[in-house]
């Protein structure tokens, strides 16, 4: 049995006066991969981000319910700071900082201590080579980070959230914006990085989910607009042997 | 929930219904080659045979499209299992249409008219037996009834006591002319096939299960 890194219980968010998700009950388990899936505008990205705590930042946000990291509430026994550097997050479209490469890396690190020189290129070697670039950009590590491919890019933005050396990393949609090689590359990355990490991804491409995910997560959105957790499993059990009609009908593309 | 036709409905609605359609042809195959086999008719037997041959290309046909589902629309759940238990079951019915195809070629023997009587009834029942399991399963296969396929499979018994009663009939003859012993070995040879046709019906009864329910049953 896999010990969950994150247990959600009866979480409820709104925007103001909208309801946008409701009743998640959910365990992540660690050292694996989990998938999020379901059509936009279901709740997916938000529950993702209630996870790092980035719903902090918008306002009129109100959640109730608990959401636990590793036995914690992480609304009542964490800072959002401490908890983000524990939860790293990688977006959609690849962010790099208009910066060198070998900065873009050391940004979390610099933040969050005094390092000397030999230890942060330490850091950044290994982010980097945990993050499958580091042959690929240990030549130029002073050029700017925008010269580097869009896929290059991702796998930059994923050293650079390892680097502050997280338990958990949070994707939302991290390969839409890619072609079919460089989603290779990430998911091939996700892969090796599940051994250390907990992953959570939201991606809205089945066969990904199929492909790399240990547990899927399908939220669907009610008539009045609100998220909720349809059902969760392992991967096996949802895509071949969905419990819900509703699962069924979505993964294999019946609505939308 | 908005419920809108798509794409996937109608490539899977018209793979069934080929589905459907071959089994149909296999189902009255076997009825045909019974009835050849035991009137040594042998224009029902050549009917049997080139239906044997549109049996082949819709087995080609089902596969590839299946193939084609897969490809482009990438089903999950039951509509994928549809699909794989689709392809599966289309080699079993090939096959029972081969098994047809050998007991109607048994219209015409070397020693015609028929002798041993009595076997050529028991093998007559063991083909009625398989239709009989050949249109239930067809009916099953319409319905998606998982229920009804596991019914089906226990059939399978009735078939293998009349293989084994004519085995031992067969075995009891003391044939001394060789065209009765052709014949002997011809009935053996093809009670063995009619056998092996109530084992292809399990297993598609069994692909049925999977379909509706997600699990491989050992119906066997």
């Amino acid at each position: 049995m896999i010990m969950p890194a994150f247990t959600i219980r009866n979480l409820h968010l709104w925007y103001g006066a909208v309801h946008a998700l409701k009743d998640v009950s959910l365990d992540i388990p660690e050292n694996a991969i989990t998938a999020c899936i379901g059509p936009s505008g279901c709740g997916k990205s938000t529950f993702l981000r209630t996870l790092d705590r980035m719903n902090d930042l918008i306002d009129g946000v109100r959640i109730t319910g608990e959401v636990r990291f590793e036995g914690r509430d992480i609304f009542k026994e964490y800072d959002a700071m401490a908890l983000r550097k524990e939860v790293g997050m990688v977006f959609q479209r690849p962010n790099p900082f208009p910066m060198s490469i070998l900065d873009n890396v050391a940004y979390g690190p610099r933040l969050y201590g005094r390092l000397s020189k030999d230890q942060l290129m330490e850091i950044v070697e290994r982010s980097l080579r945990q993050a499958s670039l580091w042959d690929e950009v240990k030549d130029r590590l002073q050029k700017s980070a925008l010269s580097l491919s869009g896929g290059q890019q991702q796998r930059l933005c994923i050293a650079r959230t390892l680097a502050i050396q997280p338990r958990v990393i949070l994707m939302d949609e991290p390969t839409s914006a890619l072609d079919p090689i460089a989603t290779g590359h990430i998911e091939e990355l996700m892969t090796q990085l599940k051994e250390r990490y907990t992953i959570v991804v939201v991606t809205h491409n089945m066969q990904q989910a199929s492909r790399i995910s240990d547990k899927t997560c399908f939220f669907l959105i009610d008539s009045d607009r609100c998220g909720y957790l349809v059902e969760s499993g392992d991967t096996s059990q949802v895509f071949f042997k969905p419990r819900d009609k509703r699962t069924e009908d979505y993964i294999s593309g019946k609505f939308g | 929930m908005e419920q809108r036709k798509y794409q996937l409905d109608d490539k899977l609605q018209f793979f069934h219904e080929l589905l459907v359609q071959m089994a149909s042809r296999v189902e009255e195959a076997i009825a045909l080659a019974r009835e050849a086999f035991e009137k040594e008719d042998v224009k029902r037997a050549e009917k049997v045979k080139g239906d044997d041959y549109f049996i082949d290309q819709m087995r080609d046909l089902i596969e590839s499209d299946g193939v084609r589902i897969l490809i482009s629309e990438a089903p999950y759940g039951q509509y994928m299992r549809q699909v794989i238990a689709g392809m599966k079951i289309v080699t079993s019915l090939e096959r029972m249409g081969d098994h047809a195809c050998h007991l109607a070629a048994l219209a015409v023997m070397p020693m015609t008219p028929k002798k041993h009587q009595d076997i050529v009834a028991v093998i007559a029942e063991m083909a009625e037996v398989d239709h009989r399991m050949a249109a239930e399963t067809l009916d099953a296969m319409v319905r998606m009834d998982s229920q009804k396929a596991r019914e089906i499979a226990k059939m399978d018994d009735e078939v293998d006591a009349l293989n084994a009663k004519a085995g031992k009939m067969i075995i009891a003859v003391d044939a001394s002319d060789v065209s009765e012993r052709e014949n002997l070995f011809d009935y053996h040879y093809v009670a063995k096939e009619l056998e092996r046709f109530g084992d292809h019906v399990t297993n598609i009864c069994a692909w049925i299960v999977y379909m509706a329910e997600g699990i491989k049953p050992d119906l066997n």
